[in-house]
């Protein structure tokens, strides 16, 4: 367990006044090491600047 | 003649149609069915008798004064409990929505069923708010897999699978958002249809992530899902995800076969995440096909990647309100994935929607060559219910999310991909994914017809249901 997903965790959950139970701590720290791991593959692909956000709004 | 229970949608249609037997009959020989094997597996939380029965005798009213029925009628069918059925709450396999009062109105999909004759004879389990490729319900229980009810239906639209497997309906409807129509109806050895994104109104439905949330049936013969996809389509602008499409029936088309379809097996990460059973069922399956083809699907890692944390962020935001004030109502299994979701940075989902983007155009490069597309629909057969871990190509790995490690890359996209079973003596069944190009479930169903016609796909009632 990282501190720094440890202290994300603490610093997140307060910036959106979401309480983790302290029986939940472990478990959530653990997903966001896993989503954090994950995220670095696409965070680390260069897209070009026209690539707009596949999730689109129809007015 | 055979029985009841082993027939499929469309031949009891065909009967009901002829006379053969009465439509009350077919839906009392199904809740028979239900009472009598429903404790071994666990599939439905809800049986909707007296509206199946009061709709039983209607078709067969309309039969004696000469009135049209519509292609499905007296059919039996079930849906996955977060469909909303009238008079009944719609759980979405969770204990927080006890609390919501019943639905006033059944889901868009319900009521198309309902108006080609179907008959809802109930409501299925499913992983907590569709969270989970295992349904191990810690609420409602494991839903058990007909095939070995020591082992896991898959899900997160497990029990739609199981009812279909054991028999106990002909035709259910679940939910997909990263594999969860595709990856129980692998493990449960039936048939099942992820339609294209858009497809299918989705109004009714309680929703897990919007951006990737599909609708669509399983059955124990393509031409049934050919048959309940005509059935369901139809525009319906209270859905914002759906995209206007005349209508195009296809189960006329089955019997075009695949003559001049393009066909190729996925590659790469699509073989190297398959497990030797799931390798060897493909092979079956490309074999009868005459496939000799192979093509490379660009970046799957990152997509799935994307995909898992876009589901992470928009399935937690979903149920913030909850997972502040009432976090150990959630299921553990789904509780803490829920939690962390809320804190994925906003940067991650920007850029994880703008590889989505890119993704698509790449891959719907590929369809200029190809057709259809074929990979396993699992890395594995079912696991154990309760087992953590699997060996996946000598590396021991989580079970729950590896389970849609070959499906999270197609539905990403919103491709429109079916399975079919591919049963072998002595094993557990496992399934092909088919994918075409979007709008063309024309094409995956022809190549899952052409697969039950050969004799390598097949949905037969489990062993241990027969009795």
């Amino acid at each position: 367990m990282s501190t720094t997903a440890a202290q994300f965790v603490d610093a997140a959950a307060v910036l959106i006044d979401l309480p983790i139970p302290p029986e939940c701590k472990a478990g959530v720290i653990e997903n966001v090491e896993r989503m954090q791991q994950l995220a670095q593959l696409f965070m680390n692909f260069p897209l070009p600047p026209d690539v707009e956000s596949g999730s689109t709004f129809k007015p | 003649m055979t029985v009841l229970h082993a027939q499929s949608a469309t031949e009891l249609a065909a009967r009901i149609r002829t006379r053969d037997v009465t439509a009350l009959a077919v839906t009392e020989a199904a809740l028979a069915r239900i009472d009598a094997l429903d404790a071994r597996y666990n599939c439905f939380t809800a049986v909707t008798r007296d509206r199946a029965l009061a709709k039983a005798r209607a078709i067969d009213a309309d039969y004696a004064t000469g009135r049209p029925l519509g292609p499905l009628a007296g059919v039996p069918f079930a849906v996955k409990n977060l469909f909303d059925v009238a008079g009944l709450t719609t759980l979405a396999g969770s204990r927080i929505n006890r609390d919501l009062p019943p639905a006033t109105h059944d889901a868009a999909l319900v009521r198309k069923l309902d108006a080609a004759g179907a008959v809802l004879v109930g409501a299925l389990n499913m992983d907590e708010y569709a969270y989970g490729f295992t349904t191990e319900n810690a609420h409602y229980g494991p839903t058990r897999n007909p095939h070995d009810v020591e082992r896991i239906a898959g899900g997160s639209s497990g029990g739609s699978a199981a009812a279909v497997a054991a028999g106990l309906v002909p035709l259910t409807l679940g939910s997909d958002t990263n594999g969860s129509i595709r990856v129980p109806a692998s493990l449960c050895g039936v048939f099942g249809l992820k339609p294209t994104y858009g497809r299918l109104s989705r109004i009714g439905a309680f929703l897990f992530a919007a951006s990737f949330d599909h609708l669509g049936p399983f059955a124990r013969s393509a031409a049934d899902l050919a048959a309940a996809y005509d059935v369901m389509q139809g525009a319906d602008a209270a859905d914002l995800a759906q995209i206007p499409r005349p209508l195009e029936a296809i189960s006329e088309s089955l019997s075009l076969g695949i003559q001049g379809l393009r066909i190729a097996l996925a590659d790469g990460y699509f073989q190297d995440n398959a497990s030797p059973d799931a390798r060897a069922a493909l092979k079956l399956a490309a074999h009868a096909l005459a496939v000799k083809r192979s093509v490379t699907i660009p970046e799957p890692e990152r997509a799935r990647a994307a995909a898992f944390v876009i589901t992470m962020a928009e399935g937690a935001n979903l149920h913030l309100p909850n997972l502040k004030t009432r976090p150990m109502d959630f299921d553990p299994a789904t509780r803490d994935r829920f939690l962390a979701g809320a804190l994925v940075p906003a940067t991650y989902v920007q850029q994880a929607q703008r590889f989505r983007s890119w993704y698509r155009r790449q891959v719907l490069r590929l369809f200029d060559e190809i057709d259809v597309i074929l990979t396993p629909a699992t890395p594995v057969a079912a696991t154990r219910i309760g087992q953590t871990m699997m060996e996946l190509n000598g590396k021991e790995v989580v079970a729950r999310p590896f389970m849609g490690l070959l499906t999270q890359p197609i539905s990403f996209i919103g491709l429109p991909a079916a399975v079919a079973p591919i049963v072998r003596e002595g094993t557990m069944p496992i399934g092909v994914q088919i994918i075409a190009a979007p709008w063309r479930e024309d094409l995956v169903l022809r190549v899952a017809a052409a697969l039950e016609g050969a004799g390598i796909a097949r949905a037969p009632v489990a062993a241990g249901a027969l009795e």
